[in-house]
């Protein structure tokens, strides 16, 4: 491994793998995932529905769904282990040093609690303070998030919020915890256009601002490039491909890579296609590619040898047989 | 407020014209060996030769005035026996459900957030005893193993002392009552500083409230753990924890308020269930209740009787339901808009 806090990188995963004991059967959503985030940078994360992107955010904070267990990897927050952290340890870090912010806006917050209540709760989690600097917070980041009158706001309750509404206030609400890393789930998907742009510029703004980090993630590669300076592409519970933005959008090297940045492609004009077979199911365990019954590229090797990790440069890696220098 | 008029005049209505179907008071009253003349000058005092509407006009004017009526049998005011009677039943109901308080809630709780710990199959295996048990034959087994047979115990284990009283009423025989200031017995000795006798009416009050608590409690269980449960895997419940809530911050906050309203719902019906649903236990505990007071009044069919305790369980209804929605109401803003 190249990562960990040699050079400085805030977050890494390595080799992460997550296990759900369902009633019929475990599930491997996470099947080693690497993946590193550097302070002030923006990271995005693209894949299909299933392809462990909601999974990764988890086991970055290690909130793991009923069943759930990370079984494998390692999670370091700068030099720290956060598989390791014992439960004080472990409520001091969640938020204050990384925070989330929810797919469904309206639902990630509590029905009974106004939007002050919740945001006061947050911000005085992370730190000893008064609830008159809570408030004075409270007030001043839903300013910032551009809501035209913060008092109103402030004594309102989820059901009287639109979509885009709610989710500034998520916003507002991982930013009252004050972390060096927020993520992002799907922040966007369920609003419609218009907002969408409108709360992606607001969220990357109110992160610049901070000197945070961004993870995101999305299916929706136009969202992502939108505002991450390194994307991975996410496949049947691996990152697949990393690097940087212009050459994943460009020129990526991962065939599955390409088939998406292909069916996502607007230029052409077409209808978009989608990727031929079917999308890999998680209750197996994949020793060898689990993208090879969908590639065009299939070799021999690909049935035979586990995938080999390509590490392309400082910010680039590639989890394929064909190597980052085919046609 | 319209509501309650409305609910409390259906249930006059359809009390009234059930009892006046099923039977008449005279021969209760009056015994079968009487001539017939005898029988009609009765049925005239009474009432009982005038049009049905009438008898329901008198009774509602009457009922108006605050006046329930008199039993045909006792000659006794209905109000007044009631007055003696619901405390006894009421008594018994606050402690059914401060039993099931204590173990049915906090094993729900339990249960919700951890289904596949030991006491979630503990307060299981409780709730499945106490609905494939009648409550009447656990009070019987009860007094059996707790009062009849230590005792009775052959040389090497006994005899040993009863550990309860026995199934007396609300106080063991000799034992004068305390002055009546609420009518629950516990509460006036408190007041009256007797704590000893405070110790006896709640010694005779832990049995039938077990009894009931284990038979009434299940639903309140499974409806908690199945409340709990939704709550805790709320996306809000896990969006708290990611901001580095503490446990307990978040079980209080987010999972116990948002599981309430099923639970508070129950334990009105409940309630209200026990008011009238408790006859057989009060039997079996020779409780005073107005359970017991209901089912003489039928036996006799002395309608005045009935019908007031018919009335008085449907005012505890619709009070106890008033209640719960101020509650939700004051906790719930969805509601409020």
């Amino acid at each position: 491994m190249s990562s960990g806090p040699a050079n400085g990188a805030l977050l890494t995963l390595s080799g992460v793998e997550v296990t759900i004991n369902t009633l019929s059967g475990p599930v491997h959503p996470l099947q080693g995932v690497d993946l590193e985030v550097y302070p002030g940078e923006t990271v995005g994360l693209v894949g299909e529905s299933g392809s462990g992107k909601s999974m990764t955010l988890r086991s970055i904070l290690r909130l793991m769904p009923p069943g759930g267990a990370i079984t494998g990897g390692s999670v370091k927050w700068q030099d720290r282990s956060v598989l390791d952290l014992d439960t004080d340890e472990l409520q001091a870090y969640r938020g204050a040093d990384v925070a989330m912010i929810y797919q469904n806006p309206v639902s990630a917050l509590d029905p009974l609690l106004s939007v002050e209540r919740q945001i006061v709760d947050a911000f005085k989690a992370n730190r000893e303070t008064s609830d008159g600097v809570a408030e004075e917070f409270a007030r001043d980041a839903l300013r910032d998030l551009e809501f035209g009158n913060p008092d109103v706001i402030l004594n309102r309750y989820p059901h009287q919020l639109s979509g885009g509404m709610a989710q500034r206030v998520n916003i507002a609400l991982a930013l009252a915890c004050g972390p060096s890393l927020i993520l992002a789930d799907e922040p966007t998907t369920g609003l419609d256009m218009t907002t969408q742009i409108r709360v992606l510029d607001l969220l990357e703004q109110q992160v610049h601002a901070r000197n945070a980090a961004l993870l995101f993630i999305s299916h929706d590669l136009r969202a992502v490039s939108r505002v991450a300076r390194n994307i991975g592409i996410m496949y049947a519970g691996q990152v697949v491909e990393f690097g940087p933005r212009e050459r994943i959008l460009t020129d990526p090297s991962h065939p599955y890579a390409r088939a998406l940045l292909e069916c996502m492609d607007l230029r052409t004009g077409e209808r978009p296609r989608s990727i031929p077979g079917l999308v890999p199911r998680m209750t197996e365990e994949y020793e060898l590619c689990a993208f090879r019954d969908r590639c065009p590229s299939r070799m021999a090797v690909c049935d035979e040898e586990r995938l080999p990790v390509h590490e392309l440069g400082r910010r680039g890696r590639l989890l394929c047989h064909l190597g980052p220098d085919h046609g | 407020m319209v509501i309650l008029a409305v609910v409390l005049l259906a249930v006059v209505m359809i009390g009234f014209t059930i009892t006046r179907s099923t039977g008449t008071p005279l021969y209760a009253s009056l015994g079968v060996a009487v001539s017939e003349a005898i029988i009609e000058q009765r049925a005239e005092e009474m009432g009982l030769n005038e049009p049905i509407v009438v008898q329901f006009w008198t009774y509602v004017t009457h009922l108006l005035q605050g006046d329930l009526g008199v039993s045909r049998i006792s000659r006794i005011p209905v109000a007044e026996d009631i007055a003696l009677k619901l405390p006894a039943t009421a008594e018994m109901v606050f402690f059914t459900l401060a039993v099931s308080f204590i173990w049915a809630i906090p094993l729900g709780v339990r249960a919700g957030l951890r289904p596949d710990g030991k006491l979630a199959k503990l307060g299981e295996g409780m709730a499945q005893f106490g609905v494939s048990v009648p409550a009447f034959w656990l009070g019987l087994l009860f007094i059996f193993l707790l009062y009849f047979l230590p005792p009775r115990l052959p040389e090497p284990l006994g005899p040993l002392p009863s550990l309860f009283p026995p199934p007396l009423g609300r106080v063991g025989s000799g034992v004068t009552p305390p002055e009546m200031v609420t009518g629950l017995y516990t509460v006036d000795a408190l007041i009256a500083g007797d704590f000893r006798l405070a110790w006896h009416t709640l010694w005779h009050l832990i049995l039938p409230a077990v009894t009931l608590s284990l038979t009434s409690g299940p639903p309140l269980f499974r409806v908690t753990r199945s409340a709990v449960s939704e709550a805790v895997s709320s996306p809000f419940v896990e969006a708290a924890y990611s901001y580095g809530l503490g446990r307990r911050t978040v079980l209080i906050r987010d999972v116990l308020r948002n599981a309430s309203p099923p639970v508070l719902n129950l334990a009105a019906m409940t309630f209200g269930y026990l008011i009238g649903g408790g006859v057989l236990v009060e039997v079996v505990f020779s409780w005073p209740g107005i359970g017991s007071y209901a089912v003489w009044g039928m036996d006799n069919s002395d309608y005045d009787v009935v019908l007031g305790v018919v009335l008085i369980a449907a005012i505890i209804y619709v009070i106890l339901y008033f209640i719960v929605d101020l509650i939700q109401f004051a906790m719930d803003p969805r509601l409020r808009d």
